[in-house]
């Protein structure tokens, strides 16, 4: 179990290390301007530009609707910690994933499979239709090119739902 | 027997003769040399006669003498034949007396003999009835013994046969048995080669159907590919994916364990 929830939008390795960075850059400018308020000088530097993800996060991240560094502090070391031990796995598609398909894949990875997991969308027009899944050493073919070769008799049925 | 007899009685009268000849010849030297003796007495010295004296004196005495001579030389003939016939009649009567006696002693010890022989012969029949029996008994007990050991070797033999037969029986059924296993063994061969001929032509022919709908399918996903492209439409195939990963959820969670 972890401490922090993933958004569903977040689903590979590589856009939790974006989300890691974003939240850090955050969390320096937060404390600045923390110490700035509490001297009483204006802040040097502007707030950065967060992403809706980010965003989500870190306002999920304040206690009593109270955002404090500390808090922010033990957000990145949930974040890290997730990236460190999240089990991740690959999904080759037929085509670029649009968002809606991978949050809804995401989600439902999470949801059934395990609440960490990262997932590395990758795409393979050779493959026609359906999706290749790697985990680990694994490899689960369930493309329709593999259908097709497996099955020419359920050709008529693949293609339809092509 | 006979002759032996015969040859003894004669060198015998030999003796005899041969003892009486000498006796007469013995008494023949003595008168013969008294005759000498006294015919040189002491020497006296006569008178010398006149030579026709003493040669007629002589010749008398020499007739005289050849007259004695020959009257004593024809007594001692007769003397000597009488003493012959009478020593031929002694040696006769001595000769029967012996052959009688010899003859007697002779049937005696003949019959000494023959009692001797009969009783040797009665000794040796029984001495060869009791061998005899001695033998049978020998014999008898050898054949018991021999019978014995027959049966014994019988039974020995019937013993082994009856192994000899068990254990024949014994190999025979594993013969028999290796038999039926290797006939089993190359049924089961020849079907398994069989069966494998067939599955290999089933596979040779699964094979070729396999490369053959490859090569179709392959054509058909190269088609649909150069067809479809990139143009493959996700959010049409999104619950298509999400039933895929329903369907074969169980083997993720085990993958991602």
């Amino acid at each position: 179990m972890t401490a922090v929830r993933i958004p569903d939008t977040i689903s590979s390795s590589e856009d939790l290390v974006s989300l890691i960075m974003e939240v850090r850059t955050y969390a320096k400018w937060f404390s600045l301007m923390t110490n700035a308020q509490r001297t009483g000088t204006r802040p040097d530097h502007q707030q950065p530009e967060l992403t809706t993800t980010a965003t989500e996060v870190i306002r999920a991240s304040a206690t009593d609707g109270t955002l404090t560094p500390t808090a922010l502090d033990s957000l990145i070391a949930d974040l890290e910690s997730v990236h460190k031990h999240a089990r991740s796995l690959t999904i080759t598609l037929a085509a670029p994933a649009p968002n809606d398909v991978k949050r809804d894949i995401v989600a439902w990875t999470r949801a059934n499979v395990a609440e960490d997991a990262l997932i590395n969308f990758r795409f393979n027009s050779q493959i026609v239709g359906g999706m290749i899944v790697r985990v680990g050493s694994r490899i689960y073919d369930w493309s329709f090119k593999k259908a097709i070769m497996e099955n020419k008799s359920k050709l008529a049925e693949t293609l339809s739902r092509v | 027997m006979d002759n032996t007899l015969f040859f003894t009685i004669l060198i015998i009268n030999a003796v005899i003769l041969g003892a009486v000849i000498a006796f007469a010849v013995y008494h023949a030297r003595e008168h013969f040399s008294k005759k000498h003796a006294k015919k040189n007495p002491k020497q006296t010295y006569l008178p010398v006669l006149p030579h026709d004296a003493r040669q007629r004196i002589l010749e008398e005495a020499e007739d005289e003498y050849s007259r004695v001579l020959e009257r004593t030389a024809l007594e001692l003939e007769r003397s000597l034949a009488a003493t012959t016939d009478k020593l031929n009649n002694e040696l006769g009567r001595l000769g029967g007396t012996i052959v009688e006696g010899e003859m007697q002693a002779y049937k005696h010890d003949i019959e000494q003999m023959r009692e001797d022989v009969s009783s040797s012969v009665s000794k040796a029949e029984t001495e060869i009835a009791r061998q005899q029996a001695a033998v049978k008994q020998k014999l008898a007990e050898r054949q018991e013994a021999i019978e014995r050991q027959l049966t014994e070797h019988e039974s020995q033999l019937s013993a082994l046969l009856k192994a000899r037969e068990s254990r024949l029986a014994e190999h025979q059924a594993r013969l028999d048995a290796d038999l039926i296993e290797h006939q089993r063994a190359h049924e089961a061969k020849r079907a398994e080669l069989e069966a494998k001929l067939d599955q290999e032509i089933a596979d040779r022919r699964a094979h070729y159907e396999k490369q053959l709908d490859e090569k179709l399918s392959e054509t058909l996903a190269a088609f649909l590919t150069e067809s479809l492209g990139h143009d493959v439409d996700l959010g049409a195939q999104k619950q298509y994916l999400l039933s895929v990963l329903e369907e074969h959820k169980d083997e993720l969670k085990e993958a991602l364990k």
